[in-house]
């Protein structure tokens, strides 16, 4: 457990300490504001660069070591290179006085908004950590590629390039870690450096540290709980967005001290946002180098743009952009889970209300009054940022509602200044406490239906999880009877997407098994000869890993649910049975029939939620 | 003076418009305690027994509860004519306010669910409270005026193709022998088939009710003093017992429920 927490810390712990070395190497005079975030980018691309250019010349030279070697030594030479020097080359200046108190505060926010949120859930409740475990357990074991397409059939798309499962490799490389706690561990600093995020940007923003403990509060306790999901979870989306807003924060502080980020490092931080991510990514690049832009030229655009009239344009011409996105002929990009993240008007207002409750209807005007009155520069151009993002959220396309993942942080800026305006006007210290606790009161109190919401769906026993103590015992004999092996398993979506990850077994797709192997899995359930099942069960491939002569057919009470839903629940990539379910009397009567009737089922494992049946191929060979 | 009158003033705003805030908030469809491999809600009809996605209900409802009279005929609580003419309320739509605090509550832990419908002369509430596997229910009934015993039964409804027996392996339904053996192989417990009588009380007062498409066994267990009977034609199982009012007006009665991971734990644990 130590071990896996340790793993979780350092996944940000060594590409900082790396990036420290690195740049402090080739740059030694100049200063940073927020430094650690500029450390943290270049460590991460460096490891990132390195291992790319190993793999690369080792398939070009045909070297004959197995890539997991090879990126063991890669990790284990930056570690002993980069690490240590971080003592010699410069005393670390951790400017205790400044981020001490914010960062204590975060982590204490950061904690109590996990103990509430991991209430009946004792395993994370982040659905894509399977996906990238699973990845990142094929780095490990000597799979490696640029496109993660290529590395697991998890993933049928690139959406983003290797570099944060790489990180994740990294970070477990010498380490065997256990797959929950390693991600409770790094989602819970995560949480921690959003919260910190959080207050960084409103601190910066506003100058005001109140505002930047509000916007921190927010930043922990209110979870976007649809699609984007800053604060709870790590994925690369949201990772990406936290490391644009603390870069964001960068450019702003430097601004303040009359200074610029040097061309480099902006050049750095925007390789590392696109990478991450290439949609979120690509946006945060472009807000990014836009603020850069801005402020670089600011003397020249300010005497001839009068903001007032730019902003009326710019609303009005918005609006209609965003009325008229509902009609364009965009079917063509509502494909497969794409369909299921077109959200209407009112489904975007539901999912503001089950994360914010009413909150931004109250107090998000008066932030707004409260910064176009007292004519800040800097607040003023983080409005129109938020303005900016809000509108993107707003158009009738699919995935758009991704891009409240940067949109949070600058919401939340607005929100707390909306706040703050009724709170400094309490003079009275009680009274003043009296408030405070009220806005902590209420925080907890949305963030725990938001919570309740959610979880609904997921109750099994007296748990509410996407995954069950049976499963992980059968993971874990998976795990050891087969992971040497090239079995492969195969089930409904969501037991062959958790067993794959937590046993190392193979699987065709995860959760995203394709349509052809899903369709053969359909066919499955309305048959009822043995063999023309266990013909129809290597019938499903893995395009991207060899094939094998056994299958390793798992029958769990959620593949027997699935198999009773509709021809489109089954086809659909964002239909899944989201909770445990144990064996049925039926289902138990089905397996036994199985097994009995056929000798090339052999049961090798059983517990009350679920069956693992080997299946040979015949003796004629692979299909 | 003024500073503390701005700051009340302030201090009010802020509470008012958090709290209006809250409100905001969407409290979750459902939200049921757990029971075993069981949850317990209320639904428009009765509290019921269900499992996540399976559309399964097993439930206690003044819909099927009875009064017994001297003469033998009996009645239900809530008639059909009620039914009917929707001459009766139940409270499991709380208001909006209520449902918010309530969930709120419910998030960090329920043992409890209770329902109370109120017709037109007569009050009955039932509540159960939920430790680990095993389920209390307990029923009162406010009648406008009374102050003798009445026979009162209390009732759970099954489903057509479960499996109901006793603890001596008796099975009280039609269930095709190729299934009876089936189970009897998956289980490691003993059914044969009992088919004689459509209703039979059970002087243990113990009965077993598994689903073929559920996930585990629930076991009824009555009070040494009640009848438990099996109704094959009703599909309900029925707990029968004399009361005596409380305060004149007031009828309690109680049975329990545990639900179990298998037929034989069912066994060795009721």
């Amino acid at each position: 457990m130590i071990a896996s927490l340790f793993a979780g810390l350092l996944f940000f712990l060594f590409p900082t300490l790396v990036g420290r070395t690195f740049i402090r190497l080739l740059n030694k005079k100049r200063t940073l504001a927020h430094p650690f975030v500029t450390y943290f980018i270049s460590g991460s691309l460096l490891t990132y660069a390195v291992t790319v250019i190993v793999y690369y010349v080792a398939q070009y030279a045909k070297i004959q070591i197995g890539f997991e070697y090879l990126f063991a030594g890669v990790i284990a030479l930056l570690s002993f290179i980069f690490i240590p020097a971080n003592f010699v080359i410069e005393k670390f200046d951790l400017k205790i006085k400044q981020l001490l108190l914010p960062t204590l505060a975060s982590f204490a926010t950061a904690l109590l908004t996990t103990l509430l949120w991991r209430v009946k859930s004792p395993h994370p409740l982040n659905w894509d950590i399977y996906e990238h475990q699973t990845l990142t357990n094929n780095i490990l074991d000597g799979r490696f590629s640029f496109f993660s397409s290529q590395v697991t059939d998890t993933f049928g798309f690139n959406g983003y390039s290797t570099l944060f499962h790489t990180l994740l490799a990294a970070s477990q490389t010498f380490f065997s870690v256990s797959v929950f706690d390693y991600w409770n561990s790094v989602s819970f600093v995560h949480l921690g450096i959003v919260c910190l995020a959080s207050y960084l940007l409103a601190k910066e923003v506003t100058g005001s540290r109140a505002v930047g403990y509000i916007s921190m509060l927010l930043g922990g306790l209110i979870f976007d709980s649809t699609i984007s999901f800053t604060n709870l979870f790590l994925i690369p989306q949201t990772f990406t967005a936290l490391v644009f807003i603390l870069l964001f924060t960068q450019l702003i502080r430097s601004l303040k001290k009359g200074k610029t980020v040097s061309l480099p490092f902006l050049f750095l931080g925007s390789i590392f946002l696109l990478l991450n991510h290439y949609i979120v990514g690509s946006i945060a690049f472009f807000f990014y180098l836009g603020t850069y832009l801005y402020f670089r030229f600011q003397n020249f655009f300010t005497p001839k743009i009068d903001r007032k009239y730019a902003m009326a344009i710019g609303i009005i011409i918005t609006s209609i952009a965003i009325g008229a996105s509902c009609f364009l002929p965009l079917g063509f990009i509502n494909k497969g889970e794409g369909e299921a993240f077109v959200l209407t008007f009112a489904d975007k207002w539901d999912v503001i209300r089950q994360s914010y409750s009413l909150l931004p209807l109250i107090f998000f005007p008066i932030g707004v009054y409260t910064i176009i009155k007292r004519k800040t520069e800097l607040a003023l151009y983080t409005l129109d940022t938020t303005l900016a993002l809000t509108a993107l959220v707003l158009f009738q396309l699919p995935y758009v509602m991704k891009f409240f993942v940067l949109d949070k942080y600058f919401f939340g800026v607005i929100l707390a200044v909306g706040l703050y305006t009724i709170l400094n006007r309490i003079k009275n210290i009680i009274l003043k406490y009296i408030g405070y606790a009220a806005l902590i009161f209420t925080l907890i109190f949305v963030f725990v239906l938001n919570s309740a919401n959610w979880k609904q769906i997921l109750i099994y026993k007296n748990t509410q999880s996407h995954v069950g103590e049976n499963e992980i015992k059968a993971a874990r004999f998976l795990q050891e009877e087969y992971s040497n092996s090239n079995a492969m398993v195969v089930s409904d979506p969501s037991t062959q997407y958790i067993l794959e990850t937590l046993s190392g077994v193979n699987s065709q797709g995860g959760a995203y098994m394709d349509h052809p192997a899903r369709e053969e899995l359909n066919s499955i359930s309305q048959e009822v000869d043995p063999n023309i099942i266990a013909d129809s069960l290597f019938d499903i491939k893995d395009k991207v890993n060899s094939d094998s002569d056994t299958r390793l057919f798992v029958l769990s009470g959620r593949y027997f649910v699935w198999q009773n839903q509709s021809e489109k629940n089954k086809q659909d990539l964002s239909f899944n049975i989201w909770h445990t379910a144990d064996l049925t009397e039926t289902n138990k009567e089905y397996i036994n029939t199985l097994i009995a009737e056929n000798s090339r089922f052999r049961l090798v494992f059983q517990n009350e939620t679920l069956a693992i049946v080997e299946v040979k191929m015949p003796d004629s060979g692979l299909k | 003076m003024k500073k503390i009158i701005q700051s009340l003033f302030f201090t009010l705003l802020l509470l008012i418009l958090l709290g209006i805030s809250m409100l905001g908030s969407i409290s979750p469809r459902q939200i049921s305690a757990t029971a075993g491999s069981f949850q317990i809600a209320p639904f428009k009809n009765g509290l019921s027994l269900f499992q996540n996605s399976r559309g399964k209900y097993y439930t206690l409802s003044p819909f099927n509860d009875y009064e017994l009279y001297k003469d033998g005929s009996r009645s239900s609580f809530i008639t059909s004519e009620e039914i009917q003419n929707q001459t009766f309320t139940q409270d499991s739509d709380k208001n909006y306010v209520q449902k918010l605090t309530q969930s709120f509550k419910d998030y960090f832990g329920k043992n409890s669910e209770s329902i109370t419908f109120t017709s037109a002369n007569k009050i009955i509430n039932y509540k159960t409270v939920v430790n680990a596997n095993h389920v209390h229910i307990e029923r009162t009934i406010t009648f406008e005026n009374s102050s003798t015993e009445r026979i009162l039964g209390m009732t759970l409804s099954f489903q057509g193709n479960d499996f109901v027996y006793d603890t001596k392996g008796n099975l009280f339904t039609y269930i095709p022998n190729s299934q009876i053996e089936s189970f009897n192989k998956n289980s490691g417990v003993s059914l044969s088939a009992n088919l004689d009588f459509l209703q039979i009380a059970l002087l243990d007062k113990k009965v077993f009710i598994v689903n073929p498409d559920l996930a585990g066994v629930i076991g009824v267990k009555g009070h040494p003093d009640q009848i438990v009977r099996i109704n094959r034609d009703a599909k309900i199982i029925e707990v029968e017992d004399v009361v005596k009012p409380e305060n004149g007006t007031t009828y309690t009665t109680s049975f329990d429920i545990y639900l179990f991971e298998s037929p034989q734990e069912g066994f060795m644990g009721l």
